[in-house]
């Protein structure tokens, strides 16, 4: 589904990526671990979009097809989606309607009529609920005021509502209590599917007990220095990132 | 200097011989200080501090008639009406396009003139003695052609449930100066809404004076437009006292011109007090607010919280003056006005003025003038939104802010639809 092959890119003058491979089939579960400041966001942003990356060598191909051509909108409606680490609070445009627009946008682009209001709100209710969130904070202004749990339940729950193929997770566990850990959890779960496939970045080996990965990858200084199954990251559990440390820091 | 030069060679006649003399000797005489004061005065000049950001030559470059009847509008009075509605057009009451509604016992509203002429006595007290005239000179000016408007009264502790609407347009080539007189007696109750339009090369110049008394509750929403080639002038001083909430907010869709001097007096202890405002201009649209809340009195508390958008080249212009007098401890007054220009030719002045003589206060104040916001835009752009749409979304949520305030919700709704339609991607405003 995913093919990123020799990824570089920069902001301004600094290169963040320097030459990232990485091939995900329909279906996986992967996990990427990896220090702070290695890459991992600019990783999930470039691969959603994010103007502020300048991609300078390689390429990212979503079934065979370049993403790194097209807009942030195009690649929502081809089926990519960014849970990001660090939602925004958008104050003056209410969730529902957000999604809602989101939703007939994404259909818009996709030559599908927009979903009947009723048939949205009883969908959108519904999942709302399997994340814990209310009538009251789905009338809110999208992530406003909203704790860091919150917010991370909303981006799940969007994800819920948009059903996309490519499902980036950044971070989405942390700062999570284990209630909320696992409402996460059981969401990305209950859209596990063969034509589906799951993009983690996580710190904690927790995480991967309620979401199993295929692989788990490990990134260092702008790069995937490791790849393997899951026993992967309990071996990094144990002795952290200092063995690939140097590997990294020779980049 | 060359404005300066404009100004000076105007073609407006302000028409003082022609003001109207009805009327008894105090009306008169408060008629004939007026102008002679403005004719002292004079039109205010870019050299006038609470002028400086602000040109009065669109005002003064034309030339306009006087009507001794309301004009035909192409305002679409009915279609915005949203409830019990009073219209004054080009300075006369129109009772044909107006609709009273049921009104409760001890509540009235009278044609100025009218009112005048019938309760001197009561009208006379409150007319012309609130809003500083010699400060003012548009509303010295106003004065000085003092004829006709409306007046609201409500009685001590009548509450009056359905909103009421006033309506003042000046219709295309004319000037008008009416009035409107809001007196709230002690523990009344009002829900009001006023429109302003001036049209094509027309100078609307409306004054207002409202009277909140104690423990009053008055909730008050402002609407006003104009054609890009005309102007409006709109001078309003409350006076609120002691236990009394008023609550306002002023919205301004555009106008070649457009120029507000609001404030509040509270002159009584616990009162909460909001001044709120939303500007949009666009092509060459002026919007300019100037607003005061003097707090004289302990133990109130103001908000005021303006908001612009302003797009082509418009320039928006925003002094809010805040004073905190001598004694008045325990005064707890917050200010903000933020800007969104949505293109680079835009501009806004922003400029608050805090003036504290009491020491136990808190007053706190700030000024933004900024884009959208990219990490907004990226956000909605990954959940599939397109740019433009984005941008229209995330416009119209900065409006929303003032807008949802509203608490009479037809006019919400309208106002919704309209600030919402605005900012379509695709209609092009340069
Ligand atoms: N817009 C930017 N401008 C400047 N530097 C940036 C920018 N974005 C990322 N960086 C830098 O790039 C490096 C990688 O950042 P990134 O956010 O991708 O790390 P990460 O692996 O996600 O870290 P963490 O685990 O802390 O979330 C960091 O050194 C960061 O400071
Ligand atoms: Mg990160």
């Amino acid at each position: 589904m995913l093919t990123v092959k020799n990824l570089h890119a920069r902001v301004e003058d600094k290169e963040i990526l320097h030459g990232v491979d990485l091939q995900v089939n329909a279906g996986e579960v992967h996990a990427i671990m990896g220090p702070n400041g290695s890459g991992k966001s600019t990783l999930a942003q470039v691969l959603a979009g994010k103007e502020d990356y300048e991609v300078t060598e390689g390429e990212a191909l979503l079934d065979g097809e370049d993403l790194l051509d097209l807009d942030p909108e195009e690649r929502a409606a081809k089926g990519v989606f960014l849970a990001f680490q660090y939602p925004v609070q958008i104050p003056g445009v209410s969730n529902a309607y957000f999604l809602r627009s989101a939703l007939n946008a994404i259909r818009k682009a996709r030559g599908e009529a927009e979903v009947d209001p009723m048939e949205f709100m009883k969908t959108l209710r519904e999942k709302a609920a399997k994340v814990g969130m209310d009538d009251a904070m789905i009338q809110r202004g999208v992530n406003e005021g909203f704790s860091g749990g919150e917010k991370k339940r909303n981006e799940i729950f969007q994800m819920m509502m948009l059903e996309p193929r490519l499902c980036i997770l950044d971070e989405t566990d942390s700062g999570l209590d284990i209630d909320a850990l696992r409402i996460v959890a059981d969401g990305v779960n209950s859209m596990r599917s063969p034509d589906r496939a799951f993009l983690v970045v996580t710190h904690y080996q927790r995480l991967l007990n309620y979401i199993v990965p295929d692989y788990v990858h490990v990134m260092v200084g702008g790069r995937i220095v490791k790849s393997g199954g899951r026993e992967l990251a309990l071996e990094l559990e144990e002795k952290g990132y200092a063995q690939f440390e140097k590997e990294g820091a020779t980049v | 200097m060359s404005l300066t030069a404009v100004q000076e060679s105007h073609a407006f006649d302000p028409a003082l011989e022609s003001a109207p003399t009805w009327g008894n000797s105090e009306l008169v005489a408060l008629r004939k200080s007026a102008a002679d004061l403005f004719r002292q005065k004079g039109f205010p000049t870019l050299k006038d501090e609470e002028w400086r950001y602000t040109s009065v030559a669109p005002i003064t470059s034309k030339s306009y008639v006087l009507a001794a009847s309301p004009g035909k509008t192409e305002h679409a009075i009915a279609e915005k009406r949203v409830c019990a509605n009073l219209v004054v057009i080009d300075g006369h009451f129109v009772p044909e396009l107006s609709d009273l509604g049921r009104l409760p016992k001890g509540a009235a509203v009278f044609p100025l003139r009218e009112a005048c002429e019938k309760n001197w006595g009561q009208v006379g007290a409150h007319l012309g003695r609130l809003v500083d005239w010699s400060f003012y000179p548009f509303a010295a000016l106003n004065t000085a052609h003092l004829n006709d408007g409306i007046v609201l009264w409500v009685e001590e502790g009548v509450v009056v449930e359905e909103p009421i609407q006033v309506t003042f347009v000046a219709t295309a080539g004319r000037v008008a100066h009416p009035r409107l007189l809001v007196v709230v007696e002690k523990g009344g109750g009002l829900q009001l809404i006023s429109e302003c339009y001036a049209e094509k090369d027309a100078f609307l110049n409306l004054v207002e004076e409202g009277w909140y008394g104690e423990s009053s509750a008055v909730r008050y929403t402002r609407l006003q437009d104009a054609d890009d080639e005309g102007s409006l002038v709109a001078t309003f001083t409350g006076k609120v006292l002691g236990e009394a909430s008023v609550e306002t907010e002023t919205v301004t869709l555009g106008g070649g011109l457009v120029r507000n001097d609001s404030g509040l007096i509270l002159a009584g202890e616990n009162i909460h007090a909001t001044l709120d405002g939303l500007y949009l201009g666009t092509r060459k649209q002026h919007i300019d607010h100037h607003t005061f809340l003097d707090h004289t009195m302990p133990n109130c508390n103001s908000f005021e919280n303006y908001k612009g958008i302003l797009d082509g080249s418009a320039v928006g212009v925003f002094n809010g003056k805040i004073f905190v007098r001598h004694g008045a401890q325990k005064t707890d007054s917050k200010q903000s006005n933020r800007n969104l220009l949505l293109s680079r030719d835009a501009t806004v002045n922003s400029k608050p003025q805090l003036e504290i003589f009491a020491d136990d206060v808190k007053c706190t104040h700030g000024a933004t003038i900024g884009q959208i916001e990219p990490s907004q835009m990226f956000y909605l752009q990954s959940r599939g939104i397109p740019k433009e749409h984005a941008r229209q979304i995330l416009t119209f949520a900065f409006a929303n802010e003032i807008i949802e305030k509203i608490p009479h919700e037809p006019l919400r709704k309208r106002l919704e639809e309209e600030i919402f339609a605005r900012f379509t991607p695709g209609r092009e405003e340069t």
